[in-house]
């Protein structure tokens, strides 16, 4: 009995000692992760974007989806004129989501997207982060194209081998454009 | 001089007769899983070998004041703790290698490796020789899962690190980097280890 309480003391001693060290890790590296991936983002809304000088980061618009889900539209402008939105969209693929950061003309073309997090099979589905891929959305709009792979009958090149993952990406890029052609009037408002 | 020498063979053990991957044959859900490019085999293979490094370290510094009936929770508190405070570290201070890492941290704590050597190694040996035994295994864990990677990537995309090796006309084997691809690859590279090592 003696022996229970002084082993089950000893071990509840160093949980707590580490628990502690790993939680105090936490608090000093929080501030500094928010930060970067604060900057990740804005980043990334100026890499799908038109040139701007604004933050769009900062003049967003917040638009409720079908599904109950709050997308934000980070507006673009330059002096005082609409650019391009850049909004996320988050996409079951192969393995896990993909999520991308898409950018868009006012017109509702779109002019970027950029793959932030994807899990896909690396050397296969992980090439749909490749700007290969990316490029071809490029001047691409809701209307004028058929939004699926060539092997599906659509305009869009797929990745070999890899077809889930490529449709998941066109499927998410597709998603957002309906949105925001939805909202585009509330969106590009003052 | 018998430090020194002493020093020498627990590192390179960790390379060719203990390796930990051809001969002991532990740690493979990692090296299955992640050898499918060069950069990915490397990444997991430093990432290790800084837990290891962490780990047999403070096992080894506490191995007298640690009741061995309580050894293993022990060492695995240790264990998850560090990988929890390294995932922290490199997340807030580089988060570029952060990115290239990223899924491999959490999954270095299910990384039997770290776990034998704490028990097998670390908590009998003196700080110094536990040092020296977790670079050696880190090393041959890095080099296993280069090679497994190197042939992978090469015969299933064509590339090793990225850079195309085989030409434009080159047809990649897709199922390399598949998941038989890795079965198949660590099979035929173990029998071939233990081949060398028979003949030897």
């Amino acid at each position: 009995m003696r022996e229970f309480l002084k082993l089950t003391g000893i071990l509840t001693l160093i949980a707590a000692l580490f628990a502690g060290a790993v939680s105090y890790t936490y608090t000093l590296t929080k501030p500094i992760i928010d930060a970067n991936r604060y900057k990740k983002r804005v980043e990334a809304i100026a890499a799908v974007l038109p040139p701007f000088n604004n933050q769009p980061e900062k003049e967003k618009k917040v638009v409720p989806t079908s599904k109950g889900e709050k997308v934000e539209f980070y507006v673009g402008k330059k002096d005082g004129k609409v650019t391009g939105v850049a909004f996320q969209n988050s996409i079951k693929g192969y393995s896990g989501d993909i999520s991308m950061m898409i950018g868009v003309t006012p017109d509702g073309k779109v002019y970027g997207v950029d793959i932030l997090n994807q899990k896909e099979t690396p050397g296969l589905g992980a090439k749909v982060a490749q700007k290969t891929f990316t490029q071809q959305f490029q001047g691409k709009g809701l209307e004028e194209s058929r939004w699926d792979v060539k092997k599906m009958k659509g305009d869009f090149d797929q990745v070999t081998a890899a077809t889930i993952s490529s449709r998941s990406v066109i499927e998410g890029v597709k998603e957002r454009l309906l949105l925001y052609q939805k909202h585009a009037d509330q969106i590009l408002k003052d | 001089m018998a430090v020194l020498q002493h020093l020498q063979e627990d590192f390179f053990k960790g390379i060719w007769r203990e390796n930990p991957t051809f001969r002991i044959v532990l740690g493979l859900c990692p090296s299955l899983a992640i050898s499918t490019s060069v950069v990915n085999g490397i990444g997991m293979g430093l990432a290790a070998t800084f837990v290891l490094l962490g780990s047999n370290l403070l096992v080894s510094l506490i191995r007298n004041v640690t009741p061995s009936k309580i050894r293993l929770p022990v060492f695995i508190i240790i264990i998850s703790s560090f990988v929890t405070i390294a995932d922290l570290l490199i997340e807030a201070y580089t988060p570029d290698l952060h990115k290239a890492l990223g899924i491999f941290i959490p999954l270095i704590v299910v990384n039997c490796i770290i776990l034998a050597r704490a028990e097998a190694f670390a908590s009998r040996q003196p700080v110094l020789y536990s040092i020296a035994d977790a670079l050696g295994m880190g090393a041959g864990f890095t080099l296993a899962l280069v090679i497994i990677s190197g042939i992978r990537e090469a015969i299933g995309n064509g590339t090793i690190l990225g850079v195309p090796i085989f030409g434009p006309h080159y047809e990649p084997a897709i199922t390399l980097i598949l998941a038989p691809g890795a079965f198949l690859t660590l099979g035929l590279l173990i029998g071939l280890v233990n081949y060398i090592s028979r003949k030897r």
